[in-house]
């Protein structure tokens, strides 16, 4: 397929810059045995995974190890047995991982999804290295999976090469991201689900974005109180 | 058109007004879908298929890309959907989404438009403007290969005039949003009163249709049979040439029987070949505005560069060079292969008593810096290919580090040389090739420049 002239072994193009690049040639990849890789070096190094202190709870970046402010109120609006137990992100919410996400889910270049791909499964097995949990991903109102034409938290989910479940329903149906914090954190009916639907279960949320921690307290307080879940974490691909 | 004629009193005008010589995605159309409906069963709208497949390859019917790796599928409602990734960004193409166009033809009824810049041509630029106005009217193709600092928008002014006034729709289409912001003031300028719109991604104007349109050929995806004058600036330009599309998108935004003009200081071989057997008309204007030729560069051998820098060294002879010239108050433009050099140049300048800076792509501070430059308040701009087009300072010197690299082209080596005396009381100047080997390109470039002086010398466009 190359238009270019002559060329290496294996030229690639970036899924997210266009341009071209060239994979290191290894015995592993003459072989096969390792996938392509999707970005190239520039646009890799653009996107910042968490490291260092995070918050125990929401999985913040921050300088200490201790819990942040938002996890404290968290803590005072909702009873301790109703609460998501942590969350774990892979990214940081920069200017470079903004474009990307806005590309991926708003204009709906589903492809993009394997750009994490690699990254996104790896974290997973490192912060969640039992195989006993769920994973639910955080459904789309019928009207956005519509215009969309997919949920970006089930192309996450499927990364992890698990079974996951579906046992939430989406109420209201307007973007989060076109919501002031106060509203955000004021609309607590936007799930719900069928009695005793997850019973028993340890449950992970999969979303793409952690700001808030709205979405998934709503979503884990309704697994809890009304599905019968035993726990609810969750894993987002970003924490901003 | 064959359009009922009781029905014309029924259409909306407002969708006519949006979708006239446009080519939009559903998305882009903030109509009901009654409506919709009801025009296309009336034969008002197209609907054609957004992608095509052809033996199994794909092709995007907005932005023409046929490269099969930018195609790729999403999941909905239990169906592989087929999208086109190349322009996504403006909204996804995806199969089952149509693309819809208005069908009748577009009239153009504006009020007519007076040139009010008051500048006069010179010799060379009024013969490339009476070309012009008569490829205009013959709905020709033209080539104008002017040199760097002819003059070329100004020239462009008479053949924009005449157009207009024959209710002829004009665009000047370049690849660069630079170009795009540096022009359109100055032809609002030249033209007062008219409605010109300028069309680069995050403009106010995005999407509008007028008499004059100044746009990046990236926006060009969503019109379609709507411009009479194409005129295509810097027709040699990245990302022009490289990116099958945007050739596609300028093709599909002209009418069927409309002028095409290729604008460059360098044109491509293609062209050039082209030009030179008759097949496409042209007309070369080998002098500046000035009349003064152009300065012809020079090389110079700087040893094995590369090391020095990593060595935090500056070549000696390009050091030299420098500090001349900012001695005698001249500004220097030091051009670089890549951004890694750039970086590393720059370190190695901290040591050097001058006022430098540098810019690439990416550099969220280069309009400041470009503008510093400009006014005087910086001694040394290092730049990656960037400002090969465009810039003018006066008094500038121009210097290639690393000539020899493949980036730096012939048509990229004669453009760089094209920053030097382009003002008339500056018409002089360095252009300095630092090299580790010359390449063919450098010979080219250079031969290019003589050519051209010995062509103005001949035609007596240089005093």
């Amino acid at each position: 397929m190359s238009n270019e002239a002559g060329g290496g072994i294996h030229k690639l193009i970036c899924l997210l810059c266009d341009s071209q690049f060239s994979q290191d040639v290894t015995w592993r990849a003459l072989f096969l045995l390792k996938p392509d890789e999707k970005v190239c070096y520039s646009c890799r190094s653009k996107l910042k995974k968490i490291t260092g202190h995070i918050c125990p709870l929401c999985g913040r970046p921050q300088s200490v190890h201790a819990v942040c402010r938002d996890c404290e109120v968290w803590r005072t609006r909702i009873r301790d047995s109703l609460l998501l137990r942590q969350n774990r992100s892979v990214y940081t919410y920069n200017d470079m991982m903004k474009e990307t996400l806005s590309r991926f889910k708003f204009r709906g270049d589903a492809e993009i999804i394997n750009a994490f791909k690699s990254d996104f499964s790896s974290t997973f097995s490192k912060v969640y290295p039992d195989k006993h949990f769920v994973l639910v991903p955080i459904p789309l109102s019928k009207e956005r999976e519509e215009e969309r034409g997919f949920n970006q938290a089930h192309l996450l989910a499927e990364c992890l090469d698990r079974p996951s479940h579906h046992p939430l329903i989406r109420l209201n149906n307007e973007k989060q991201s076109k919501k002031k914090k106060t509203e955000r954190l004021l609309s607590e009916c936007i799930f719900d689900t069928k009695n005793n639907s997850a019973e028993g279960m340890n449950i992970i949320l999969i979303d793409d974005l952690y700001t808030t921690g709205a979405t998934l307290h709503f979503a884990a307080r309704c697994l809890l109180e009304k599905g019968k879940a035993a726990s609810v974490s969750s894993f987002t691909l970003i924490r901003s | 058109m064959n359009v009922p004629v009781e029905k014309n009193s029924s259409f909306s005008k407002e969708l006519q007004q949006t979708l006239r010589s446009r080519h939009l995605l559903r998305t882009e159309l903030s109509f009901s879908d009654e409506m919709i409906e009801w025009h296309i069963k009336n034969g008002y709208i197209t609907a054609e298929n957004s992608i095509s497949i052809n033996k199994r390859r794909y092709r995007c019917n907005r932005c023409g890309q046929t490269d099969q790796r930018y195609f790729s599928f999403y999941h909905s409602s239990g169906k592989n959907k087929l999208y086109c990734r190349s322009c996504v960004m403006m909204g996804r193409v995806s199969e089952e989404v149509p693309l819809y166009s208005w069908k009748e033809e577009n009239e153009s009824n504006w009020k007519s438009i007076k040139l009010t810049w008051d500048g006069k041509l010179s010799s060379g630029q009024q013969k490339a403007a009476n070309v012009l106005i008569e490829a205009i009217s013959k709905k020709e193709e033209l080539l104008i290969w002017a040199v760097c600092g002819a003059g070329k928008t100004e020239m462009l002014f008479p053949g924009i005039e005449s157009a207009l006034n024959q209710g002829l729709r004009v665009c000047i289409a370049t690849p660069r949003t630079d170009v795009v912001l540096e022009l359109a003031p100055r032809l609002k300028a030249a033209f007062q009163g008219a409605d010109i719109s300028a069309l680069y991604g995050g403009s106010d104007d995005k999407g509008r249709l007028s008499p004059l349109m100044i746009s990046t050929t990236h926006q060009l995806l969503r019109y379609k049979d709507a411009i009479d004058v194409m005129i295509i600036d810097e027709v040699d330009a990245f990302p022009y040439s490289a990116d099958q599309t945007l050739q596609f998108a300028v093709q599909k935004a002209r009418k069927k029987n409309s002028t095409l003009v290729y604008l460059s200081a360098t044109p491509p071989k293609e062209l050039k070949r082209k030009a030179l057997n008759g097949q496409l008309h042209s007309v070369r204007i080998p002098a500046r505005h000035h009349r003064k030729p152009l300065p012809e560069p020079r090389f110079v051998w700087c040893g094995n560069w590369k090391k020095k820098l990593n060595r935090n060294k500056i070549p000696p002879a390009v050091k030299r060079w420098i500090e001349f010239h900012v001695k005698e108050g001249r500004p220097v433009f030091l051009f670089v292969p890549s951004v890694s050099i750039l970086e590393k140049a720059a370190a190695c300048f901290k040591g050097v008593h001058c006022r430098t800076a540098s810019v690439h792509a990416e550099d969220k501070h280069r309009k400041e810096k470009v503008q510093q430059f400009r006014d005087g308040q910086l001694d040394l701009l290092i730049t990656t290919t960037i400002l090969e087009r465009g810039v003018t300072v006066p008094k500038v010197q121009t210097g290639v580090l690393g000539a020899e690299s493949s980036i730096f082209t012939e048509s990229a080596l004669v453009q760089i040389a094209g920053r030097t005396g382009r003002h008339k009381e500056y018409a002089d100047g360095d252009v300095i090739y630092f090299h580790f080997g010359k390449t063919k390109s450098m010979l080219d470039a250079r031969k290019h420049i003589k050519e051209m002086n010995e062509l103005a010398a001949k035609v007596e466009c240089t005093d």
